[in-house]
């Protein structure tokens, strides 16, 4: 926490993954309770988007890289759906089920690494550690299949850029496997925390009506009892051929983000297994031009991110790249929520709401 | 709602909103797609909102040359229907602004307002600030060029 201003009601903190001079929050109190407050997310989604009106679309791809390792492949998957769309690409069954495989892996890898950043704000610092650890090896995991941590530029229009190096399916499986036998412990660790209870339950709440009012997508719209995902409600990738249930809060508040995480975890871990099981035969990649024009009109496609729908809009004039290339960032959305979930709140409990929601600067930031 | 009859009720949506010139149409890789007049924007939205299409999923503008485009993308959560409403303003231009009908619209609103040069009339104050200074980035007669290598030591 860090204060950016001077004076007796202002002041600026950061929390959790948001923890970055590019988010400034400030707040007004009466005494230790926060009246208002406001947001300031830094650069928004204009200057990648920019960006990529000068770039050919195989190479678009490459710029997710800005927007950190957890964004990244989802991303990719986006505007490769977008473009396949565009252009009536017909993907390969295969790719499908290695796109959401490696979706899968990246959410849990992402989902613990929140749950690391959110442990140490609650005061578990155990556990902290653990989910860390477990967040690493599915990290190494994406590496091993995507060649960097965050599985950067693997999900390309037409497919996959290659196909499950030798070996990946049973590291995947065995890492499955450990998460299946490790979650719980993690959850009891934390649930035996030392008054995190107290800490989370009640606190930050946003209830259905503000979180869709707040613009928020995943955990914390789920949170708040919104039965929206992506992966369900509008399938891509091998998601429709898989069965998985979403999770859902009641409530809204900080324990009931930290708990439809959890749930989500385990349920990633699951439909790795099932994906692995059915994973079918056959080539990877439809053949894509390289030097692909789209038709000139509009596509939209949209994935479920680790921190919820991150959707590519692309809009083509016939030419080799995006005349107009819109991203709808999660974590930039999700921003809407800390000026209502913190909201009458306590101001040491700042930091812990501002983690719950689960927003990535690098990824609002673009 | 799709296809055609997917358009007939989104045109008799617009109609329900008194909107008779909205353009209604079904397109190819997009979906449903109205496009109205700036003027009744907020009508069309409203119209969309009480269709409980309740989720506003993104807003944002468009340098199409000679205009911006401003894009909403409504969502009705029941059966995951989508929506795109499209209107246009003059480059520095003003149109009413959505917050009224969808909150979720204030920072999409500010974000394309600092991006475009434009103005959405009627915001409320406070809660988020979209990134200002410099030149509206997403304008087409706005280019980026690159430093020379080495210029930044």
């Amino acid at each position: 926490m860090s204060t950016v201003a001077s004076g007796a009601v202002t002041i600026g903190v950061s929390g959790g993954r948001a923890a970055s001079p590019a988010l400034r929050l400030t707040l007004e109190l009466d005494e230790e309770r926060v009246v208002s407050s406001a947001a300031f997310p830094g650069d928004g989604p204009g200057v990648l988007e920019k960006l990529a009106e000068g770039h050919r679309y195989r190479d678009v791809p490459e710029l997710f890289g800005r927007m950190g390792r957890d964004a990244d492949v989802h991303a990719g998957t986006a505007f490769s759906m977008a473009v396949e769309r565009s252009a009536a690409i017909d993907v390969p069954a295969r790719a499908h089920w290695i796109r959401s495989l490696v979706l899968e892996c990246g959410r849990v890898a992402s989902h613990l690494s929140w749950l690391s950043a959110f442990a140490i704000d609650a005061g578990a610092g155990t556990a902290s550690g653990r989910a860390a650890e477990i967040a690493d090896r599915f990290y190494a995991l994406l590496e091993a299949i995507g060649g960097n941590p965050g599985a950067h530029g693997y999900v390309v229009p037409g497919g996959v850029a290659s196909d499950l190096p030798a070996g990946a399916d049973e590291a995947l499986s065995a890492a499955s496997s450990a998460l299946e036998d490790e979650l719980p412990d993690l959850d009891r660790l934390l649930r035996g925390s030392r008054g995190l209870l107290a800490r989370v339950q009640g606190v930050g709440v946003i209830d259905r009506d503000a979180s869709l009012d707040c613009g928020l997508t995943g955990c914390s719209l789920r949170a708040s009892g919104v039965g929206f995902d992506v992966r369900r409600d509008a399938p891509y990738a091998a998601y429709s051929d898989v069965e998985f249930e979403v999770a859902l809060g009641t409530v809204g508040d900080c324990w009931d983000r930290y708990a439809v995480h959890v749930e989500e975890v385990r349920w990633s871990g699951r439909l790795i297994d099932r994906l692995l099981d059915g994973l079918p035969d056959g080539p990877c990649a439809a053949k894509v031009p390289k030097g692909l024009r789209l038709p000139a009109g509009e596509a939209y496609a949209s994935v479920e991110s680790p921190r919820g729908e991150l959707g590519v809009h692309l809009i083509s004039v016939g030419s080799g790249g995006p005349y107009r290339l819109r991203l709808r960032l999660p974590s930039y959305y999700n921003l809407g929520g800390i000026p209502e979930a913190c909201r009458d709140s306590l101001f040491e409990d700042v930091p812990l709401i501002v983690s719950s929601l689960d927003i990535d600067v690098a990824e609002a930031g673009a | 709602m799709k296809g055609a009859s997917g358009v007939d009720r989104l045109g008799a949506v617009m109609r329900s909103a008194g909107i008779k010139d909205a353009i209604v149409a079904n397109e190819a890789a997009l979906g449903l797609v109205a496009r109205v007049g700036a003027t009744r924007i907020t009508d069309a939205l409203g119209a969309l909102r009480d269709d409980d299409h309740e989720m506003l999923v993104d807003l944002f503008a468009t340098d199409t040359g000679s205009w911006l485009e401003i894009t909403y993308h409504l969502r009705r959560l029941e059966d995951s229907h989508e929506v795109f409403v499209k209107t246009r303003a003059d480059h520095g231009g003003a149109i009413p602004s959505a917050c009224g009908i969808y909150p979720a619209a204030l920072l999409a609103e500010r974000d394309a307002a600092a991006r475009l040069g434009m103005t959405f009339r009627g915001q409320p104050g406070g809660g988020l600030k979209a990134a200002a200074g410099g030149p509206p980035l997403l304008r087409k007669a706005v280019v980026i060029v690159p430093e020379p290598e080495g210029a930044a030591e």
